[in-house]
């Protein structure tokens, strides 16, 4: 490893780099400039993601088998690099849709605005990287504190000072028991490291109290960051409160980010205890789906319920990572992949339509809805998409992402919380369905026919991700395999780490273990 | 893998291209920059008829003397999880989509009382065909849901947008009740594929490979209640109906005539496709329940009718009523039950369909169903009223009309499958006359109010092209059923095969004999 040392840091931190450099041009062009055009900005970001994703395609190619870099810290697999392209995918969904629109949001330092974003995706890199509970903190932090500034963002809105705050302090809160999380696991392990950590536990370290309350402050910490029942009291009002463009990149980056974070901890670090947090995941998971939905059908402001409405998708999502093997982890993150996807194309309609008018930071948004399909053909289609794959109806993407999550699940005995996730189903039927009926049904009432103006880098946006939703689902063969190469590639080093450190264990057992460690347990 | 090898490609594209041809249609309405009505429904009445021809052409190249399916197509689709595209034909399809093809042709030409949006209205009907037709072809389950619910959002911006008053309620009901249903199913079709990947190797969701699964008492039990309840809600089986009169009620005519002509006859094709061939044993188990539960749809149905004031919701009812009949002829497990279930199934898609259509002709004119509204038609309008009276006759199943030949097999069948049953479904074909009777008596008979109902006119040229071959239909049907009894007798026989294999305990070895006479000719590779 000795010569190839530097070169493995090098390529980790190249998608950073990348990033970083967009972010200190960026800020130095602004400073030198009087006449600023947000588009070039814009630009420069999205360019800066795009070089970042072309070095992650590094991790994937050589990532088959995980490599260490920084001396453990970060991890080079597969896995990263999914995470990766989910993360600045959403990040160049979130840097078109806030160019030339952030103006009609009340916000003023535009650049500022993407500087931020781009801080921020860098923290998510690092989170879905990280090996050690060190290097997880560090990215957690980076993107929370860049988030917490642009939740606020709005300044002269009451609204989003309010989201704001609660976002803060509850944001603070969840950084504080994450960081007490790391510090009794460290004690209770004697590492940060995520495999030395699971090798601690396979040697007893499995029953230290101390551990297992490091463990369960760890899985607080999280649970607030995708937002899951009962730590999502922060996510409506914060939704609402920011601007619909940074809103999107709280929906779609952060959970992502939390997301893959959380599943590497959980698969390579606390494997060995996974009868233990499948126990508390999936009561996670059911009240996520249930309270996100059923509190969802009496919101009357898009953003509230579109927030509520993540919260139950999240509790979906978290389904794939109850059922405990590689076909339920792959079928969470390709979950994760289309509900970024609905995300963006929802949050950008909602952008798009409710921009510029008054409405947007009140409670009522929903009525800017009202005669959209006949008025906006176009708008109305997209929206239509969007909604009626959020509510998984076939052949649209959201449909199969739920597909293979009830396959998972079912394979390994969950049969009654998949039937709980698709009595849910129902229920979100009721709510995305009204705003069909606001869009199409309701002709009367509708003022005269608002002229919507729509910014070409916010249309790229939203046509990219209705088109991802129309040939996502049918041809998710391809992006499937992809989410199962990234599963494997974390497993394999856990298969390879477990035969290093117990030479007695054979490669075939740790392999079914890995592959299906709660059999018995669901059973 | 598995046994999919041994369903063969038939190298037929006809299938698909049935299904794709009127999105095709819909699709070019909604690109199309229409300034006129007339040049929208010009467009969707060539795809409509372009799906009509190719449906002759598949009942031309289709087989009789093939028992199996015909036309098979199979492609891979998403292999990792043993999803594939497999279409494929029996009797029974056949015969459902010719009524689709038929039915949504005569809608396209009689939407001309649609007033607004006639393009999307148009486009619509056609995306609901293709939905129809591909839940009529589909053999693998994934394919089968994903048309299965594709056919929801259409209808439910049908009776949305072009609904009566209560349409938003109509239209959110309809889409909840079948959704609970069929979002129940899903959780049965993964579980499904999940024993396949235990017990044949790999993931599967092809009904063939299903068919060879053996699944334990318990466990059938309850995969058959998930699937059977997303169909019974369809059918729908007394108590799972009230989505149906509010749907039917609201809905524009063309939606209630596809509502009624196909869409109800997919929960009783779903159990004869997938329900009965997959859980045979829970199929007998709960056929007693299925059969009691029609009589009571056929007595209650036809009770509820009697006293309805609307026009609409009358006929509504009567389709729980008649819809009883099928699922009780489904349930007697024999040759004469199935057969008039399968020849009512169409049956009730030509007269009910045309009911629906006359009913429209008048709420056209006058914008209301109610009765009372009306009365001696007879003298104003003769043709209307003689056409009625064909439908309302063919409705009670008087002998030479349709009806009767579909109902009369199933008396006998239920009959001889228990007769208490059978007696009360006899009851059943008399409140039937009584509340048809009375529905006529009432609208076309007594006093002609000339202040009120003056400006009625009689049906117009469109309205006559659009009856004209239903009622011919009555009496083709009526006079000579043994066309489509021949082609279907087959599927019957394989369903009563699954039903009655002497060793259901030991699934297995008589469900492979089972099977292999479902797909035997395509194993061959003798299908098209």
């Amino acid at each position: 490893m000795g010569s190839n040392f530097s070169t493995l840091d090098l390529m980790a931190a190249m998608p950073l780099v990348s990033l970083l450099l967009g972010v200190t041009g960026m800020l130095l062009v602004d400073l030198f400039t009087v006449e600023k055009r947000h588009a070039f900005f814009t630009f420069v970001g999205v360019l800066c993601c795009l070089a970042a994703i072309m070095f992650s395609t590094v991790f994937w190619i050589m990532g088959d088998v995980t490599d260490y870099a920084f001396k453990g810290a970060f991890a080079i697999d597969r896995f990263t690099a999914f995470f990766s392209y989910l993360i600045l995918g959403g990040t160049i969904c979130t840097l078109l849709l806030n160019s030339n629109q952030l103006d009609h949001q009340g916000v003023r330092s535009k650049v500022d605005i993407d500087v931020l974003v781009l801080l921020s995706a860098a923290g998510g890199l690092v989170m879905v990287a990280a090996a050690d509970l060190i290097t997880l903190f560090l990215g957690f932090e980076l993107l929370s504190v860049s988030v917490y500034v642009l939740a606020g963002t709005a300044r002269k809105e009451r609204g989003s000072a309010e989201g704001a705050l609660k976002y803060f302090l509850l944001g603070a809160f969840s950084s504080a028991f994450l960081l007490y999380g790391i510090a009794l696991t460290y004690g209770g392990a004697g590492s940060v490291n995520f495999p030395e950590i699971a090798s601690a536990i396979q040697l007893g370290a499995g029953s230290n109290l101390i551990l297992l309350t490091g463990l369960a402050l760890m899985v607080f910490g999280f649970a607030f960051k995708i937002s899951l029942v009962p730590f999502h009291f922060w996510a409506p009002d914060a939704y609402q409160g920011t601007p619909t463009s940074l809103a999107t990149f709280m929906a779609v980056v952060v959970k992502a980010a939390a997301f893959g974070a959380f599943l590497r901890l959980l698969t390579t670090a606390f494997m060995p205890l996974s009868e233990i947090w499948i126990g508390a995941l999936s009561v996670l998971c059911g009240l996520s789906m249930t309270v996100g939905n059923i509190v969802a059908l009496r919101q009357r402001s898009m953003k509230r319920l579109l927030a509520y409405s993540s919260i139950a998708h999240a509790g979906y999502a978290l389904l794939g990572l109850v059922v405990g093997t590689a076909d339920g982890f792959s079928a969470a993150i390709l979950y994760l992949v289309i509900y970024s996807v609905m995300t963006v194309a929802s949050f950008g309609m909602v952008l798009i339509v409710t921009a510029g008018t008054e409405k947007q930071y009140l409670r009522d948004d929903i009525e800017s809805f009202r005669g959209l399909g006949w008025s906006h053909p176009v708008l109305g289609f997209f929206m239509t998409v969007a909604l009626l794959s959020l509510a998984g109806i076939p052949p649209l993407a959201g449909f199969f992402g739920k597909l293979y999550l009830f396959k998972a699940a079912v394979s390994a005995g969950f049969i009654g919380l998949t039937i709980l996730a698709a009595l849910n189903s129902v229920v979100s039927l009721y709510y995305y369905l009204s705003i069909l009926v606001v869009m199409y049904f309701s002709e009367s009432g509708v003022k005269e026919s608002r002229k919507i103006v729509v910014p070409f880098s916010s249309s790229l946006a939203v046509s990219f991700a209705v088109v991802g939703l129309l040939i996502l689902g049918i041809s998710s063969g391809r992006i499937m395999t992809y989410s199962s190469e990234a599963i494997r590639s974390l497993s394999e080093r856990q298969i390879r780490y477990l035969n290093l450190s117990e030479n007695s264990a054979p490669s075939v057992s740790a392999r079914a273990q890995l592959a299906a460690p709660n059999n018995q347990l669901s059973r | 893998m598995n046994t999919l090898n041994s369903l063969a490609d038939s190298g037929s594209y006809l299938l698909t291209l049935l299904m794709l041809m009127p999105t095709v249609g819909a699709v070019l309405l909604c690109i199309l920059p229409l300034k006129s009505d007339g040049a929208a429904r010009l467009i969707a009445t060539v795809f409509g008829v372009l799906s009509f021809l190719l449906s002759l052409c598949l009942a031309a190249k289709f087989d009789q003397g093939v028992a199996g399916m015909q036309f098979v197509e199979r492609k891979v689709w998403l292999p990792d999880f043993g999803i594939h595209y497999i279409m494929g034909i029996d009797g029974l399809s056949l015969w459902m989509i010719m009524l689709t093809t038929a039915l949504t042709l005569l809608v396209i030409l009689a939407s001309k009382s649609i007033e607004k949006r006639l393009s999307s209205y148009l486009a619509l009907i056609l995306l609901l065909e293709t939905g129809m037709l591909g839940t009529f072809m589909a053999l693998d389950g994934v394919v089968f849901y994903v048309f299965w619910e594709l056919m929801l959002i259409p209808m439910y911006f049908l009776i949305g947008v072009w609904g009566g008053k209560r349409r938003v309620y109509a239209a959110l009901k309809f889409v909840l009740y079948t959704a609970f249903g069929s979002l129940l199913m899903l959780v049965a079709i993964a579980y499904l594929a999940w024993v396949s990947s235990e017990q044949l190797g790999g993931w599967s969701f092809y009904l063939g490979d299903w068919m060879r699964l053996s699944l334990g008492h318990k466990e059938q039990l309850w995969l058959f209640s998930a699937f059977a309840l997303a169909f019974a809600i369809k059918v729908p089986i007394f108590p799972l109906h009230t989505w149906l009169p509010d749907a039917h009620v609201e809905a524009p005519t063309g939606g209630s005539v596809i509502l009624a002509g196909v869409m109800l006859k997919m929960g009783l094709y779903g159990l004869m496709r997938y329900g009965v061939p997959v859980f045979p044993a829970a199929a007998v188990e709960f056929a007693p329940v299925f059969a009691t539960l029609g009589v009571i749809g056929i007595v209650y149905g036809a009770l509820v009718a009697w006293v309805q004031t609307d026009m609409k919701k009358l006929v509504a009812y009567s389709s729980v009523s008649h819809l009883g009949f099928c699922v009780l002829g489904f349930s007697a497990m024999n040759l004469q039950g199935m057969q008039g279930c399968i020849l009512q199934m169409i049956n009730h898609g030509v007269s009910t369909g045309a009911l629906f259509f006359l009913v429209g002709v008048l709420y056209d004119q006058k914008h209301t169903r109610e009765i009372s509204a009306y009365g001696g038609l007879a003298t104003k309008l003769p043709i209307f009223s003689f056409v009625f009276l064909v439908f309302t006759l063919s409705s009670i199943g008087l002998p030479l009309t349709n009806g009767f030949v579909g109902e009369f097999l199933i008396l006998i069948g239920s009959w001889q499958y228990d007769p208490i049953l059978g007696g009360f479904a006899i009851s059943g074909v008399i409140l039937g006359a009584m509340y048809m009777l009375s529905l006529y008596r009432r609208v076309v008979f007594g006093g002609f109010d000339e202040t009120k109902n003056g400006d009625l006119v009689d049906l117009n040229p469109t309205e006559k092209l659009v009856l004209a071959p239903l009622l011919a239909l009555v009496f083709i049907i009526g006079l000579y059923p043994q066309p489509i009894l021949n082609s279907t007798e087959s599927s019957a026989k394989i369903i009563l095969g699954f039903m009655f294999s002497p060793k259901l305990a030991n699934k297995t070895a008589d469900v492979s004999k089972a099977q292999s006479l479902a797909f035997g000719t395509v194993e061959m590779g003798k299908g098209r």
